[in-house]
């Protein structure tokens, strides 16, 4: 090799200095050190988990628009959380802990593996992937995309192969967009945390943190701060099912909620899943509040042929002046094609354009259409 | 007229042949054919042979046969003599014998990558085979980018793309890695100096990351005439490459004419403009509709070019949209919209500089014109390739400007005509590039212990990563341990890979028009300048350095702006001859490491027509500093040598002007590779003192050469001066600038043949 190479490196005046550390001590053998934690669910914060215990799957399948096998219960989930030393994704980066959650027997069991070095990952793959095999669900905030990704590219780095992908994934992430989304301005763990559980976090670490923290114990070897992240870990996994519950159960009373757009989204979850009836249910509620509410249960009153109802829908919004030029279209529709009487067509389209050049619209592509009905009306009559 | 009788007129009209410094035709050459090699699958050549293709040239079929035998290989085509083929063939009909087979094209500009996809798919949809082919690049949407990994036969991409999304993201590309047969690395040439330094060390990374899958593939690269296409392939791929070069293409009738622009000041040596030149023949020649080529050498000179020609067409053809430019600040949807209308035929002259150079398939142009020397023999022939890709008749115009290199060239036509063409070095091991790509490496896998890198023992560097805090050996493995990506730190093409965004303010709507990169930035985009773009004008109006914008606003103005850079340089160690730092005085020559500074201060405004000068005012722009490596040598001092410290700086420009001749072709390299900078008294040598450095961090390797090659280098210098036959100094040899007896002086006193 070149000659003075560490002043030459140096010259090139791109590495940060360090002190050379102590040599660090090693764990005697290559596993990952494992913390378990049980919580009874009779006794405190177990209680809450096992209200979540309880819930029935089919919820479940519902909120998070992921089909389950019949007899899935919340026995057979797996929640999953890990701390990773970069966000930026890469086969490079590795998870250090993986946080695990799953019901057993009479208590919720916490399990986090933690690599006290990098030469552990093998044996914590192992177990995670054995952990899975016990399991037959998924479950985790963002794990989808990042999660499940991350450790799958490290079991290929480690020539393991880890059996997830058949494994039906609940995504809280997902879950939390879909109902809360309309409301909140962001849907990270934190603010839902905070808006669905009602829990504020004191001395915790900041997630962007977190990789400058392990790197900091590879070199000091100091627990303390590893011991706040394992908190961190521990408390994501253990408010995963707590949140479940809450969003199931937003889901099972959508009318009663205190926002909205929470029941609308509700609303659109169930359309989604074709569920017109309890979709109808949560858009009823609201309609009078909402403009997309009172849309979209128009167009299901209309899909199903019911046009009164609709049509009585269509007239409230053109009284509240709501949604446009969209009553007007859809009924100037329905006197046409369905009640076949052009005349009232023609009266509901010309409201229309009145309408539109009142708000100074007389120029868009909207008008472009009605002008073409209005002709096309008066043609028929 | 047609381009014979253009041809004909101009030799024939005596003012103009009386700039002819010479005239070479390149007679028409006959194809030579070879049939198809066994075992081709029929479906393939069914489909060739509706293309017209019923065999093939004798280079292809060499080609496809050391391929096919499974040999490395590396063919070596001029402009348009079916190379494509020569690759497309064996990959295709390996994944026609094995579906799970996969391939690698690697380009090095998207430009070219999303043409070959095009061709490539003809043949695929012609022969009616599921060969998936997709281009991956910065532009893939993500959403197709799944499919692409698991599912893509053919993944075309460049070093960039290779580097920064596929390696670092191995475990996401498993079954092509898994199934990685070839590896296909087109427009080999390209990867000379730093960016061949850089691609050698991405086949690295890629071997090791095959290796870790189980699979090994082929190379097969392609490259225009250099010198030394298998020793270039050879140090690229680290093993032994069969070569392909005997051309069996056929080629039309290929005029070659040097032009010389009239002295206009024979004492200064001054010649007419070649850019006016050059544009009273590419006029000639548009107007006549013959399709025509122009590369010029900047930026500027294209817009300055771009906007005569358009008035120029406008008159003669009635519009102007006959005539377009082309560089590499545009946008990429301007670009390819531009190359389609070359290749319809909308468009009868481009104007371009060097991004054409490259094997973008524009069709069939007829004529070429040269703003100048494009500074090898290798570029100057691939440009001039741009014309006359067909069976006809076709010229090159090369029009000489007055530096120096480019008056030698036009003066000696011997010498382009010849001499090999230049040589394709790399210096993959330079510790800069070597130490960046380990980094990438340790984080795409981490290395064991005893592990080498492209051969290199790097223990040491591990080491020395290890104590900064980037990996972290445990279990007799490096890992990465660093929350940075180490790749985006890393640009293979220049020293920096931040790009300035051109945006303009004129409308309310403001909208992108362009970009630059950091070096060219404070130059081109300091506040006040003028920038063109497609022939239009723009002030700059802001630049915000740590956003890297510049906002412009459209404005019509007689001038043009040019900037001063003020170049600084610092030598951190001495390499060669080893002494210690503060033993410098006795040492006449030397290299070593260096910090350059440079800083942009001043700017001119200059008339766009005469060039006079305006006036000037001033930026302000933080200062760049590279760390690189110089070769140095020292002149008497006035006091030694008796001469005035006038005439030393004279004979120090003139060595400075000498020696820029001299290197490129001593050195093989891109004239842009080196820089030279002279110092009348050297803070460090405290003697007048010449450097030239190698223009890129961490240095490529030209210094230690220029330093062995040193007393050659000068007596060659020597020669230049001494049988040049201007009066005292032109831009052949000491410049105009200089005085070439006490150059010639200086230069005898250095090599001790005169006693000061």
């Amino acid at each position: 090799m070149i000659a003075n190479l560490k002043a030459k490196l140096d010259a090139l005046g791109q590495m940060r200095r360090q002190e050379p550390s102590p040599p660090p001590s090693k764990p005697e053998e290559a596993v990952c050190r494992v913390y378990r934690q049980e919580y009874p669910l009779d006794k405190e914060e177990g209680r809450a988990l096992g209200r979540a215990l309880r819930l029935p799957m089919e919820e479940v399948s519902v909120l998070c628009r992921t089909p389950l096998a019949q007899d899935t219960a919340m026995r057979d989930v797996l929640f999953l959380d890990t701390e990773t030393t970069g966000l930026a994704g890469g086969s490079g980066v590795l998870a250090f802990l993986v946080g695990l959650g799953y019901y057993e027997d009479d208590c919720f069991v916490m399990e986090q593996f933690f690599l006290e070095d990098y030469d552990g990952e093998a044996d914590m793959l192992q177990r995670v992937g054995a952990a899975a095999a016990r399991h037959k669900v998924l479950a985790s905030f963002n794990g989808k995309t990042f999660d499940l990704p991350l450790l799958q590219s490290r079991a290929i780095m480690n020539r393991q192969r880890l059996k997830v992908e058949d494994m039906p994934h609940l995504d809280l992430l997902h879950a939390c967009r879909r109902l809360l989304r309309r409301r909140l301005t962001r849907c990270n763990f934190t603010s839902i945390e905070e808006e669905l559980l009602d829990i504020t976090r004191v001395d915790d670490v900041p997630g962007s943190q977190i990789p400058a923290m392990y790197f900091d114990y590879l070199q000091s070897r100091d627990m303390a701060s590893m011991e706040q992240v394992i908190r961190h870990n521990r408390l994501d996994v253990i408010h995963m099912p707590l949140m479940l519950e809450e969003l199931c159960a937003m889901l099972r009373d959508p009318e009663g909620l205190d926002y909205c757009e929470d029941t609308l989204s509700c609303g659109i979850l169930f359309e989604r899943n074709g569920d017109l009836e309890k979709a109808s249910v949560c858009y009823t509620a609201i309609a009078a509040r909402d403009t997309e509410a009172i849309t979209r249960l128009s167009l299901i009153r209309k899909r199903a042929g019911d046009y009164d109802g609709a049509l009585e829908l269509w007239r409230q919004m053109v009284r509240r002046g709501i949604g446009g030029a969209f009553a007007y279209v859809e009924a100037a529709k329905v006197y046409e094609h369905v009640y076949r009487d052009p005349a009232k067509a023609l009266r509901v389209t010309e409201a229309c354009m009145r309408r539109l050049r009142e708000l100074g619209l007389g120029r868009s592509d909207t008008m472009a259409e009605l002008e073409h009905r209005r002709s096309r009306l008066l043609r028929k009559i | 007229m047609n381009l014979t009788q253009i041809l004909e007129r101009m030799r024939h009209d005596k003012a103009f042949s009386a700039n002819i410094t010479h005239w070479h035709v390149i007679e028409t050459k006959a194809a030579r054919y070879a049939p198809f090699p066994e075992g081709v699958d029929p479906r393939l050549l069914e489909v060739l042979g509706r293309k017209g293709i019923h065999q093939l040239y004798t280079h292809q079929a060499q080609a496809v046969d050391a391929i096919m035998q499974g040999k490395d290989t590396v063919v070596v085509t001029p402009t348009a003599s079916g190379k494509t083929l020569c690759y497309n063939l064996p990959v295709l009909q390996s994944i026609l014998k094995d579906p799970s087979s996969r391939a690698l094209y690697i380009f090095p500009t998207k430009a070219l990558s999303s043409d070959q996809v095009s061709e490539l798919y003809e043949i695929i949809e012609g022969a009616g085979i599921d060969v998936k082919t997709y281009t991956y690049d910065g532009d893939t949407p993500p959403a197709a980018r799944k499919a692409i990994r698991t599912a893509g036969h053919i993944v075309v991409t460049n070093p960039d793309m290779l580097h920064g999304g596929i390696l670092p993201n191995h475990t996401k590309w498993i079954k092509l890695f898994e199934n990685l047969r070839y590896v296909v690395i087109d427009e080999l040439h390209t990867y000379r100096g730093v960016f061949g330094s850089h691609l050698c060390n991405l086949l690295r990374r890629l071997r090791r990351i095959c290796a870790f899958y189980g699979s090994s593939p082929q190379f097969i690269c392609c490259s225009a005439t250099i010198a030394n296409p298998k020793e270039l392939a050879e140090a690229i791929l680290e093993r032994e490459v069969a070569l392909v070069d005997d051309n069996g293409a056929p080629s039309g009738e290929k005029h070659f004419i040097f032009y010389n622009p009239p002295v206009i000041n024979r004492q200064l040596g001054i010649r007419k403009s070649a850019v006016q030149e050059a544009q009273t023949i590419a006029g000639e020649l548009i107007g006549n509709r013959i399709s025509t080529i122009i590369f010029t050498k900047s930026r500027l000179q294209l817009e300055v070019m771009l906007t005569h020609l358009k008035q120029l067409v406008k008159t003669r053809l009635g519009s102007s949209d006959g005539v377009r430019g082309y560089r590499g600040g545009y946008l990429p949807t301007q670009r390819r919209a531009i190359e389609k209308s070359l290749r319809a035929g909308e468009v009868v002259g481009v104007v371009s500089t060097n991004a054409l150079e490259l094997g973008i398939d524009i069709g069939s142009l007829s004529a070429c014109v040269l703003v100048g020397y494009p500074g090898t023999i290798a570029s100057t022939w691939q440009q001039a390739g741009r014309a006359g890709r067909r069976n006809d008749v076709s010229a090159t115009f090369l029009v000489a400007n007055s530096s120096p290199l480019c008056q030698f060239i036009v003066q000696h036509p011997e010498y382009f005509f010849e001499r090999p063409p230049e040589y394709g070095l790399i210096h993959p091991d330079n510790l800069y590039i070597l130490l960046s790509h380990i980094k990438c490496a340790a984080f795409e896998l981490p290395f064991r212990d005893g592990e080498t890198f492209g051969g290199n023992e790097i223990t040491e560097i591990l080491g020395f990563l290890e104590e900064g805090g980037m990996i972290r050996h445990v279990g007799q493995t490096y890992h990465w341990s660093d929350e940075e990506f180490p790749t985006t730190a890393v640009s293979l093409r220049s020293a920096s890979n931040e790009n300035f965004v051109i945006i303009d303010i004129t409308t309310p709507q403001h909208r992108v028009i362009g970009e630059m990169d950091r070096f060219a930035t404070p130059m081109l985009l300091h506040e006040e300048a003028i920038y063109m773009h497609e022939g239009a004008q723009y002030q700059v109006e802001k630049l915000d350095w740590p956003e890297k914008k510049a906002y412009v606003r459209a404005v019509d103005v007689d001038y043009y702006t040019d900037a001063n850079m003020d170049v600084n340089l610092r030598v951190l160690d001495i390499m060669q001859p080893e002494l210690a730092l503060g033993e410098e005085d006795a040492v006449d020559h030397a290299w070593g490491e260096v910090a350059v500074n440079s800083i942009v201060s001043l700017f001119k405004k200059m008339k766009l027509d005469t060039h006079e000068n305006l006036g000037s005012g001033p930026v302000n722009l933080p200062e760049t500093e590279m760390h690189t490596t110089a070769y140095w040598a020292c002149l008497p001092a006035p006091e030694e040598s008796g001469l005035t410290r006038e005439q030393t700086q004279l004979a120090l420009v003139g060595m400075g002007n000498l020696i820029s001749i001299l290197a490129p072709v001593t050195l093989m390299c891109d004239p842009r590779d080196i820089a030279i900078l002279t110092q009348i008294r050297s803070p460090f040598t405290r003697k007048p003192t010449i450097y030239l450095y190698d223009a890129y961090p961490g240095g490529v390797g030209f210094s230690e050469k220029l330093y062995q090659m040193h007393s050659t280098l000068w007596r060659q210098a020597l020669e230049i001066a001494k049988n040049c036959t201007c009066l005292n100094g032109c831009p052949s040899c000491v410049g105009p600038d200089s005085d070439r007896r006490v150059t010639i002086t200086m230069l005898e006193m250095m090599l001790g043949d005169r006693q000061s």
